[in-house]
């Protein structure tokens, strides 16, 4: 039986990438001054590596990290990828989102215009990933620096937006250390992994072809949407 | 053992025998080809004939069931030498082992499977057929399968199982076990996963098998040699082995040719260039007397630490070769209050608390971040975050940068060019003004249109392609579905190219790297051939662990600081000379590979224009 569960999950984290200024002083701690979602991804990398790492790098191209997680009794491996930040080489995520199984949408609660960009994320990586059912595609929210005095966007704010996007998963973590990590990586595999026994009931239910991968584009053959 | 036998209401609608894979050097397995029909839904299976019962052991795993709705593509391959041959590529981007019809069929095949799929034929490539299924509607099924059936009789073999009882094929189509495991009803999407568990498995026997795929065998690949030509050659060391003939398999041969092993011609690296012979190719003014030389030895062997800041200084145009001692010094003081000059001006716009002038802030901030985590495992860079000079400097030399090509803007990879550069210099001014020159041939990579790296990755492609044929088809195979440019199948090669491999070597293996690339002695894109040497080396890796795109990002990542560098640049040149001195390569791509006007220099912005711009905000 288990030979239909994916073992393998695939993550992606999105998030705003680099307009925030919360602070213009360059001696500014360099984990508060990195954008959230390398900010969130470096909390992924500490939580894995379980130390703060300074060969933390700027992805270029696309970088993922793995983590594995205990899922009822099943091991699963995360696989976080983070893709190269700056607008210039957001032409890459069509490759890279490819066959994703879970999406990290990421902002930065001192920054309002980085909450307003989530719809945005999301709808652009539906578009480009191009996933089976995108109104069931799980997603999960980060709120990230809540360690910094300036918060503009309230948990209650954020919560909302979960509850009206499908009930979205939402974490809060901060800039400082990789606190809700674990529970993040957790979430992330339940619900990726709810969402592949979703798909592999609808082939037992509906005796429908097999799918592969749940996340494939109906071909129109072009080739995939990329 | 899933796809062994019939199942209830599964029909076979086409059948052949003698459908071969080789799923490695020494493996040859015979099979019968079958299209089934189920309910409405139409699938391909593949399944062996075992001989007895090791052939049967061995050859099971490679049995295989596929609905035509998972399918993407067919290739045919039809090699005027040789074995049919077609590839399946599913929607996923796995590429099935080539199935060889020892008896002819392709193209029944293909008509057979007309009557469930509709196949339609790619513009680019006359072999190339795109699948997908009719529509699901039970009655024109019946009715295809009914002028199937009326076309040719013998295809059509009803099955006669129920319940638990065994199908019966007709013998003819039997393998010797098929009828030993009883299939249940229950377990039949079970059955179907476990035959999809090893579509992986197939897929990374697909690399062995394209690694021999005649070059015949595709249109497509310009290397095709003459028999005479192929002896001359020496094998290739890792699939070396010539295939064993066997009954009435000799024709296979000819499919099979080995992996093209390139003569090499035999190159010599030499120690790294010291003082002395440094000063012994100056004249008494401290002019370099013969700059080819020069770049030749610094080819050969790379610069010695205590000789790196000056010869960098050469390479990079911030010091003409022809300048004497004191023309020198007269560079160093003019550029210097020029480099202070730029600096001031920016740093009045940005300390300035009355200045608003958001755009250039935003550009700081960037800069700032990726600052911060620039080869922080260095030590010259490591303590003390911002306040650390040597990352002060690197951030006041980008933002300089910046001001001056304000239209290009900052953009990440800058960073990792300019860190070894003010490492090497230990000079703002000079490590600026290099950084300025180097940036005046690799500005195209940094480009919002992305032009650069497209033609460079381009450019990587079809040189692979000269080097290494079999390499290529296999990415082209593996990599199709994200194709949307010609390029893009070299998209995991990104990393290196855009930042020249800087996170493939070590701090000091780069600087190496970076300073044969930068005397342009054969080339002036020796690093085309530096990826095509780690692509090469890695092939037989490539070929049998990655069935996808992700794979191969992984491949790429993984290979940090595991690159043995002499080898890498002893291969690349070796690389290199056979691509330059092979006639049957095309004469295009070779001036394309040795000129820089692709890539190569553009006007960096007109001061005034900034002044306009920043008075505008």
């Amino acid at each position: 039986m288990s030979s239909n569960k994916k073992a393998l999950l695939k993550v992606i984290i999105l998030g705003e990438s680099g307009q925030d200024f919360t602070d213009e002083s360059i001696s500014f701690t360099f984990r508060r001054s990195i954008c959230s979602r390398c900010n969130v991804f470096l909390n992924f990398l500490t939580y894995v590596s379980k130390k703060f790492s300074t060969h933390y790098k700027a992805t270029i191209g696309a970088d993922f990290l793995t983590k594995e997680v205990m899922v009822d009794d099943k091991l699963v491996t995360n696989q976080i990828w983070d893709t190269a930040g700056q607008e210039r080489f957001q032409s890459l995520g069509v490759a890279f989102y490819r066959g994703a199984d879970c999406c990290v949408l990421v902002f930065d609660v001192n920054v309002a215009k980085s909450f307003e960009r989530i719809d945005n994320w999301k709808d652009e990586f539906l578009n480009q990933a191009a996933p089976a059912n995108p109104e069931s595609f799980p997603f999960v929210l980060i709120g990230n620096k809540i360690d910094l005095e300036n918060r503009v966007v309230t948990e209650k704010r954020a919560r909302a937006w979960c509850q009206a996007n499908g009930n979205i998963p939402y974490f809060e973590t901060s800039a400082k250390e990789a606190t809700n990590v674990d529970q993040a990586f957790l979430t992330i595999a339940k619900n990726a992994l709810a969402q592949d026994r979703n798909m592999s009931d609808d082939i037992k239910l509906n005796d429908k072809k097999i799918v592969i991968d749940n996340s494939q584009p109906a071909d129109d053959n072009k080739g995939c949407n990329c | 053992m899933a796809t062994k036998g019939l199942i209830i209401g599964e029909q076979i609608v086409y059948s052949r025998d003698d459908v071969f894979i080789y799923p490695s050097k020494d493996q040859v397995i015979p099979g019968s080809l079958r299209i089934l029909k189920q309910g409405n839904h139409i699938f391909l299976s593949w399944d062996p004939k075992a001989r007895d019962q090791a052939a049967r052991a061995a050859s099971q795993p490679y049995a295989m069931k596929v609905s035509i709705g998972d399918l993407r593509s067919l290739k045919r391959f039809i090699p005027t030498i040789g074995v049919s041959h077609m590839i399946l590529i599913s929607k996923e981007g796995f590429a099935f082992p080539p199935m060889f019809f020892h008896s002819g069929g392709v193209r029944e095949f293909l008509g057979a499977l007309r009557m469930f799929a509709t196949l339609r034929r790619s513009d680019d490539e006359p072999n190339l057929f795109f699948l997908s299924e009719y529509s699901e509607d039970p009655a024109s099924h019946d009715n295809l399968r009914t002028s199937l059936e009326s076309l040719n009789k013998s295809y059509s073999y009803p099955s006669t199982l129920d319940g638990n009882n065994q199908a019966q094929p007709p013998a003819l189509h039997m393998t010797p076990d098929v009828s030993k495991t009883p299939k249940k009803e229950e377990s039949f999407s079970q059955n179907l996963f476990e035959s999809f568990s090893k579509v992986t498995q197939f897929a990374r026997n697909a690399g062995q098998q394209l690694d021999r795929i005649a070059n015949g065998g595709d249109n497509k690949a310009k290397t095709i040699q003459s028999p005479k030509d192929r002896k001359s050659e020496a094998k290739p060391e890792k699939i070396s082995e010539t295939r064993i003939s066997e009954g009435g398999f000799e024709i296979v041969e000819e499919v099979l040719k080995p992996a093209p092993q390139l003569v090499l011609p035999i190159v010599q690296r030499t120690d790294p260039v010291d003082e002395i012979s440094w000063k012994s190719l100056q004249d008494e003014r401290g002019a370099i007397v013969e700059p080819q030389k020069a770049k030749e030895m610094i080819f050969r062997g790379g610069a010695k630490e205590e000789i790196r800041g000056e010869v960098w200084r050469y390479l990079l145009g911030y010091y003409p070769w022809s300048s004497t001692r004191e023309e020198r010094t007269a560079i160093e003081k003019e550029k210097r209050d020029e480099y202070e000059k730029w600096k001031g001006v920016w740093n009045m716009f940005h300390k300035d608390p009355n200045c608003k002038f958001t755009k250039l802030e935003r550009k700081a901030h960037a800069i700032e971040k990726d600052v911060l985590r620039t080869d922080r495992h260095v030590e010259f860079y490591a303590n003390g975050d911002a306040k650390n000079p040597h990352l002060k400097s690197l951030h006041d030399i980008l933002l300089t940068y910046v001001f001056m090509n304000y239209d290009l803007g900052y953009v990440q990879g800058m960073n990792e060019f300019l860190s070894p550069i003010f490492y090497v210099m230990r000079d703002e001014s000079a490590a600026f003004w290099s950084f300025h020159g180097l940036m005046q041939s690799f500005e195209n990579n940094f480009h919002r249109d992305q032009n650069g790296m497209h033609t460079q990755l381009l450019q990587l492609s079809n040189v692979l392609q000269t080097l290494d044929p079999d390499m290529h088809a296999f990415l082209d195979i593996l990599l199709r579905c994200i194709r949307d440019r010609e390029c893009l199948n070299m998209f995991f090669c990104f990393r290196w190219l855009l930042i020249h491999f800087k996170r493939e070597f070590k701090f000091d293996e780069i600087m190496r790297l970076w300073e044969v690339c930068w005397t342009n002695h054969l080339t002036p894109n020796f690093h085309l051939f530096i990826a095509c040497s780690i692509i090469i080396s890695f092939r037989t890796e490539i070929m049998s662990e990655t069935s996808n795109f992700d794979d191969l990002i992984k491949f790429t990542n993984d290979k940090s600081d595991k690159i043995d560098l002499n080898n890498t640049l002893i291969h690349a040149e070796q690389l290199f000379v056979h691509f330059r001195d092979d006639a049957k390569v095309d004469p295009e791509l070779k001036k394309s590979i040795q000129s820089r006007a692709e890539w190569g220099r553009k006007p960096s912005t007109a001061p005034a224009n900034l002044f306009l711009e920043a008075q505008s905000q």
